[in-house]
């Protein structure tokens, strides 16, 4: 599955699209070890993202305690993890969570 | 506490000016849905730019039905910061509890002899992040004694219900006139007398200004849904 | 003839000074605003509270003025301050300036007014009763 196909991944879809293969770099992070890695994904599961880092590294990152940057096409999607947690495949189906700051 | 917030009917610039004497950092003018109209809004955030208080507007929702409530809140969710409904009947109490659209339920027990809020609904305004309103206008409204003890007592009930669920909970002056206009550490110390925890007080006056600065966030033009953001670089 | 001794500090009475001002359409008295806030006390906390937290009127220059109140009970004071809304048919706003522990800082602070030493306001009130008496 390309991910940089027509129909196009939007800011919109992107809670419901495959991740696999996308540019990402997390932001920030509640473990300071994590924070500044650069790279690609590689692998998906319920709670965690593989991320492959340009020096060949794989470091394997939960995914509701970081805040992700995703690049798509020209433009930066920041995205606070705790929405991403579901399989890909339940993901897909629908599965769209509410989070609040208070 | 950080930036006191207050929830008011204030429209006057003496009223401003007397706001921002006595410590609030910004306030949230609310109008009524019957009479709407957006020239006073701009009265308002004129004044209070001048003055240095930060300005949110709002709308408070009164209908007879819950069908009615649901068209309403759709046709203001998008031009106003913040939405509250005047509870009293139970059916519009659950239906505004059930919308995560609306952001706080005022006045819960108008016009009934129990306190309005009981933990089926308590559980409900906390998985959809609605806040309950205490009303201090209500307070100064009665004249009779007693009435004001029983106000007193629902407010304690609901204060309770919401410490336990982790329901919000916010303290409003509802103030119309410059008669009405408290000052910040007045109502906190008010709270501290209404239960024993001067934290919890804390965090209930420090809640508008997290409810306005989170709506005021969802309507910046790279924001698609909370946690998703368009960014250049 | 002689009076109670003070009592030493440990066992004195602990105080706090609360700086108000009053929004009113007309100009008030001192004895009415001692009658005003003794009826907001009462009518709030009731009589047993109105004795736990001893309330005194130490100074009242229209708008503002001083009052004392029990260390523990300067909560519920205020709250009693802020639920009385009407007097004599028009309505009456009671804001709290600040709180704080002697005279001194609270008129400097809150009420900006000058302060005077308590000793040389006795002796300059005995000297006017002198001079009124020799004017006679």
């Amino acid at each position: 599955m390309r991910s940089d196909d027509a129909p196009m991944i939007t800011p919109q879809n992107i809670l419901r699209h495959e991740l696999i293969g996308l540019d990402v770099e997390i932001l920030e992070a509640s473990n300071p070890s994590l924070v500044g890695i650069k790279g690609r994904v590689v692998d998906e599961t319920r709670n965690t993202l593989v991320i492959e880092k340009y020096d060949g590294r794989e470091v394997v990152v939960p995914k509701d305690v970081a805040v992700f940057k995703f690049k798509l096409g020209d433009k930066y999607v920041k995205v606070i993890g705790s929405l991403l947690i579901g399989r890909p495949e339940d993901r897909l189906k629908k599965k769209i969570k509410n989070i609040y700051p208070y | 506490m950080e930036n006191p917030v207050d929830i008011n009917h204030i429209f006057e610039e003496e009223g401003i000016k007397l706001l921002k004497e006595l410590g609030w950092y910004g306030s949230i003018v609310v109008q009524y849905s019957d009479n709407y109209s957006k020239e006073i809004f701009d009265k308002v955030k004129e004044y209070g730019e001048k003055i240095g208080l930060k300005i949110y507007t709002g709308v408070k929702i009164r209908c007879e039905s819950p069908r009615e409530l649901i068209k309403q809140v759709k046709r203001f969710r998008n031009r106003i910061d913040v939405i509250l409904v005047e509870g009293g009947n139970l059916k519009i109490n659950r239906q505004a509890l059930e919308l995560h659209d609306v952001d706080i339920l005022s006045t819960p027990e108008l016009n009934r002899r129990d306190s309005g809020i009981d933990h089926v609904l308590a559980k409900l305004g906390s998985t959809y992040r609605v806040a309950i309103e205490l009303n201090f206008k209500q307070l100064l409204i009665r004249k009779n004694l007693y009435e004001r003890a029983r106000l007193l007592w629902a407010f304690r009930r609901n204060m309770k219900l919401a410490k336990k669920f982790d329901t919000p909970v916010v303290l409003s002056s509802g103030a119309e006139s410059i008669y009405d206009i408290k000052s910040p550490y007045d109502l906190r110390s008010f709270l501290n007398t209404l239960t024993g925890d001067p934290l919890y007080s804390k965090t209930v006056m420090e809640l508008p200004y997290k409810i306005a600065e989170y709506r005021a966030y969802l309507r910046r033009e790279n924001v698609v849904r909370y946690g998703v953001e368009v960014v250049e670089e | 003839m002689t009076s109670l001794k003070t009592l030493p500090p440990t066992l004195r009475e602990k105080k706090r000074y609360i700086s108000f001002k009053i929004i009113y359409p007309e100009k008030l008295s001192t004895n009415e605003v001692v009658q005003i806030v003794r009826s907001a006390v009462i009518n709030y906390y009731g009589i047993w509270g109105c004795s736990k937290s001893n309330p005194w009127l130490i100074s009242y220059n229209h708008p503002k003025g001083l009052l004392r109140v029990q260390r523990e009970e300067v909560d519920f004071v205020k709250s009693a301050l802020i639920t009385f809304s009407e007097y004599r048919d028009k309505p009456i706003n009671i804001v709290v300036l600040g709180v704080s522990g002697s005279v001194k800082k609270s008129r400097e602070k809150f009420l900006k007014e000058p302060h005077v030493e308590y000793y040389k306001v006795i002796r300059m009130r005995k000297k006017e009763k002198r001079d009124n008496y020799v004017r006679d």
